[in-house]
């Protein structure tokens, strides 16, 4: 290896360290900076959902957000706590310090772990492309429910009313006991969340960029320090602070292994297990959609399989450091995106402002009073109602308005890690649903040789019925569709066409379906005829006997001309139908659309037999002889016939003449005299010509059609094809010009060409 | 008889030319035409704008070329009259192409002075009706087979050799 080669990673390294810092730095710093002031409020409100202290959203702000962006592929994904996770380990956790004998952060860390494990493990197995199965109304139905919740949830903390010690966890329970507690709402509390809410809204609309849940908590906060609303004095008109839930100490927390994670609980991690799930998927939609919608923008290529291991990996290590299950963000995403973040720096530096801001402001966030998050919480839950995409979902079709319902009344009814499964059930429903089913349309000819397609059973009555099958005919599509294609048989019906050239998905399940349709049709003594075959299908077939039992006659395999096979598999039903007729007296009724030339139509009696018994100098004398009479500029060869005076075979002109030349080549007669070289030609002249006529020259009879003449005219090389009696004896011979003739004219009976004269 | 056959002897002149852009459709319909007249070839020279000849077809030449790539599987093969339908579309799907991208490539041509023994060896190698002839480029004729084949017979033939004499007895 040269010392180049050594140099050169590092010295790359180098390069693009100074590139970064001359071009990027500056915007990445101001971005995170940007993201860290809207993410701080947001960090704390979202930690207060998850029934946790607030600082641990500024943790998991920090530490997820970091891992995240080093190890994802998105060079723009913002991680950290968001709304709708933090919902899902609330209805996960709340209930469990009291069950197993744990503080809930146990729960929580431990949750998180598994969390971190699954969206891994969905990484290393490149499970990522489930993710694109999950329908969008899932997300927005699920976020939209768990706006809702939060919101009737926070309302206790915006109003100040205490609910400690009532069980409330599902949405109406939470609600009726808010309202039942309504007397006691402590008027202090309420003035902060209701000055908290105002000013969020109007920041909003004044400028976008203005950081309007950071002002919020200043002036909220300022508010009740200010007036001494937050000291012990007020009684039971106190306004609770971050302070009183767990004081922010302005350090991290250092790492440690969760107490659950080194000594497992079976039990629990049973119970947690498929919240885990539930947990990981949503995380890993949140993700993947946030990183795709800037992808989009950004055009990076996104590596799922890498960026399921960077947020899994992130939840993982943030266990240990005090954090809660994150995902992607798309308000902070998006803002970072917008402000200018050009790298995955960004995020990271998201991350360092926001721990500059625990160190630096850390005691001063103790006093922001929980009915200012809660108000922030309040703005943020009607935010997650996506009127658009509610209103997009829902004028979408039955399908989107199904997952839509049924993931959102689930969301409010049921615990938040059921309600996501229900989505992601009932998108994989839905996409098997409308996938697996094929589609049935008939065709139908025109006059100009094409096909109309018309909706299925609603073709005129013939004795041709041609179907078109498109999509997908794995085992859900294919149940009952046997019968669904007898529907299309009518009493004249002979032959059914199909046409299976856009048909995906054949399996074993389809393969017994179209057996039992052969079996139906067969039973009805009606023929079955297929199309458009490929070459997957045509495997499939074989492998199910299928091939054998339809007949390779009646099976016509996809061209590459649109069509191709199908006009031919409708000449073939034709066929069939016309033979029926002519053997039951019928008279044929229509499908004549190919004109037919016969050999006894193009074949010239004018033939040289001879007997194959005699020298070649006989048979050059005689057609010598012949040619000298007629003049004629075209060759015909001798045909040879055996004593019974069948034909025996052919002597063409060349093979004579090769037969003569064989045995003196050019090159060595340069200077020869003609007489000389007619000394050296004769030398063969007496051989046999049954030694040299060949004798493959087929068996046509009278009635062969021109494309059979043509076939074998080709097939053999011939440049005159004979036609025999039935009893093998030389009827004639048709020439290739008879052929061209009979080809122009059949070109012209099928009416596309002027004729020749 | 002179001393030394050669091309320029064999050679027809009344054939009928072409345009290299001429539709294969025009020209097999020409070559159907030329049936009426069995005293010119039936060939076809086919030329360039200047005249210079750029290659030549037959009945035989030009279904050999139409149908190169004429492979009907099994089932049509077996039925005589989806046989035809597929003939007819092949045929029709080519008839629109020009005859220059249509012609039989790398047939040999001979020169005016060829001897008769190179001759018949063209015709044999590519088993061919014509033979046409150059001359800087520009066709002056073409050897009918049919010709070819009756001056060797003159040539090789002597007096004794004339009639059908051995009637099978010189076959075992």
């Amino acid at each position: 290896m040269s010392a180049a080669d050594t140099d050169s990673p590092s010295r790359n390294f180098a390069h693009q360290t100074v590139d970064y810092l001359r071009s990027d730095l500056r915007a990445d710093a101001v971005a995170g900076l940007t993201v860290a002031v809207m993410g701080v409020p947001q960090a704390m409100a979202y930690a207060l959902i998850a029934g946790l202290p607030p600082v641990y959203g500024l943790y998991t702000a920090i530490v997820t957000c970091v891992i995240a962006a080093v190890i994802g592929s998105s060079s723009h994904l913002v991680t950290g706590p968001t709304n709708a996770l933090c919902m899902v380990i609330l209805s996960l956790t709340a209930h469990l310090p009291a069950k197993y004998d744990i503080t809930l952060l146990e729960a929580v860390f431990f949750l998180t772990f598994l969390t971190g494990f699954v969206q891994v493990l969905f990484g290393v197995l490149r499970l990522g492309g489930i993710v694109r199965y999950v329908s969008n109304s899932v997300v927005v139905g699920f976020t939209a429910g768990a706006g809702v919740m939060i919101a009737a949830n926070q309302l206790k903390n915006l109003l100040g009313i205490d609910l400690t010690g009532v069980h409330a966890e599902r949405f109406h329970e939470v609600v009726i006991a808010t309202i039942q507690r309504l007397p006691d709402v402590n008027p202090y509390a309420a003035a902060v969340g209701a000055v908290t809410v105002v000013v969020v809204v109007t920041a909003g609309r004044i400028h976008q960029r203005l950081p309007g849940a950071l002002l919020a908590i200043a002036i909220g906060g300022a508010l009740s320090y200010f007036l001494g609303w937050h000291l012990p004095e007020m009684g039971a008109n106190k306004v609770d602070i971050v302070k009183d839930i767990e004081p922010i100490s302005g350090k991290l927390m250092g790492f440690s292994v969760p107490s659950l994670v080194a000594s497992p609980n079976y039990e629990l991690t049973r119970e947690l297990g498929l919240g885990a799930v539930a947990l990981a998927i949503l995380g890993l939609i949140e993700a993947a959609s946030i990183a795709r919608a800037v992808a989009a923008t950004s055009g990076q290529r996104l590596r799922y399989t890498r960026e399921f291991v960077g947020q899994g990996a992130s939840n993982m290590v943030g266990s240990f450091l005090g954090c809660f299950a994150g995902s992607g963000s798309f308000t902070r995403t998006a803002v970072c995106f917008k402000s200018g973040g050009r790298t995955r720096m960004a995020a990271i530096f998201s991350a360092v402002w926001t721990l500059v801001a625990l160190l630096l402001l850390g005691p001063i966030a103790n006093f922001i009073p929980k009915a200012a998050l809660a108000g922030i919480l309040i703005v943020v839950a009607y935010s997650m109602i996506d009127k658009h995409h509610l209103k997009l979902s829902w004028t979408s079709g039955a399908n989107p308005r199904l997952v839509l319902v049924g993931t959102l009344v689930s969301t409010l009814l049921l615990p938040l890690e059921y309600a996501v499964f229900v989505g992601v059930f009932l998108s994989i429903f839905i996409l098997l649903r409308t996938t697996g089913k094929t589609d049935l349309t008939q065709l139908v000819p025109t006059e100009d040789s094409s096909f109309e397609e018309v909706p299925f059973n609603q073709a005129a009555p013939s004795p041709v019925v041609t179907i078109n099958m498109e999509g997908d005919l794995y085992f859900a599509a294919a149940e009952d569709l046997d019968y669904e294609l007898l529907r299309s048989l009518r009493p004249e019906t002979r032959v059914v066409v199909l046409r299976m050239k856009r048909l995906r998905a054949v399996g074993a399940t389809a393969m017994a379906m179209l057996g039992h349709f052969w079996e139906l049709l067969r039973a009805r003594n009606v023929h079955l005829v297929a199309s458009g075959i490929e070459e997957e299908l045509a495997e499939v077939l074989t492998g199910s006997g299928l091939r054998k039992q339809i007949g390779e006659q009646n099976l016509f395999y996809a061209d590459n001309r649109l069509f191709q096979s199908t006009e031919l598999a409708m000449a073939r039903a034709w066929s069939i139908v016309r033979h029926e007729q002519s053997t039951s007296g019928v008279g044929t009724a229509e499908g004549a659309s190919c004109p037919h030339i016969r050999a006894r139509d193009l074949v010239s009696t004018r033939s040289i037999r001879f007997g194959y018994q005699h020298q070649l100098r006989e048979a050059v004398w005689l057609m010598s002889g012949l040619l000298e009479h007629s003049k004629a500029l075209s060759p015909e060869p001798l045909f040879l016939q055996s004593r019974e005076a069948r034909l025996y075979g052919e002597l063409s002109p060349w093979a004579a003449l090769r037969t003569l030349a064989a045995k003196t080549k050019s090159a060595d007669a340069v200077d020869l005299s003609d007489a000389d070289l007619a000394e050296r030609l004769r030398q063969d002249l007496a051989t046999s010509i049954a030694t040299i006529a060949r004798r493959d020259v087929g068996d046509l009879y009278a009635d062969a059609t021109l494309g059979e003449i043509i076939a074998q005219s080709l097939e053999l090389d011939q440049s005159v094809v004979p036609i025999c009696h039935d009893d093998g004896r030389l009827q004639g011979q048709v020439t290739s010009e008879a052929l061209l003739r009979g080809l122009d004219e059949a070109l012209h009976k099928l009416g596309e060409e002027e004729p020749s004269d | 008889m002179t001393d030394v056959i050669r091309a320029r002897e064999l050679q027809v002149t009344n054939y009928q030319t072409m345009a290299v852009d001429a539709q294969v459709s025009d020209v097999r319909r020409a070559l159907v035409e030329l049936q009426a007249t069995p005293e010119r070839p039936a060939a076809l020279v086919i030329v360039d704008d200047r005249g210079n000849y750029v290659g030549f077809v037959t009945a035989r030449l030009l279904l050999k070329s139409l149908l190169a790539l004429w492979a009907p599987q099994k089932s049509v093969r077996d039925d005589p009259e989806l046989l035809d339908r597929h003939l007819l579309d092949v045929v029709q799907a080519r008839s629109d192409i020009r005859i220059g991208d249509a012609l039989v490539q790398g047939l040999p041509t001979a020169t005016p002075e060829t001897r008769l023994l190179p001759l018949i060896e063209m015709a044999c190698e590519a088993q061919l009706e014509f033979i046409p002839v150059l001359d800087a480029g520009k066709a002056t004729g073409l050897v009918p087979l049919t010709r070819l084949f009756a001056a060797t017979a003159k040539l090789v033939l002597t007096p004794g050799d004339e009639g059908i004499r051995s009637d099978g007895q010189n076959f075992t």
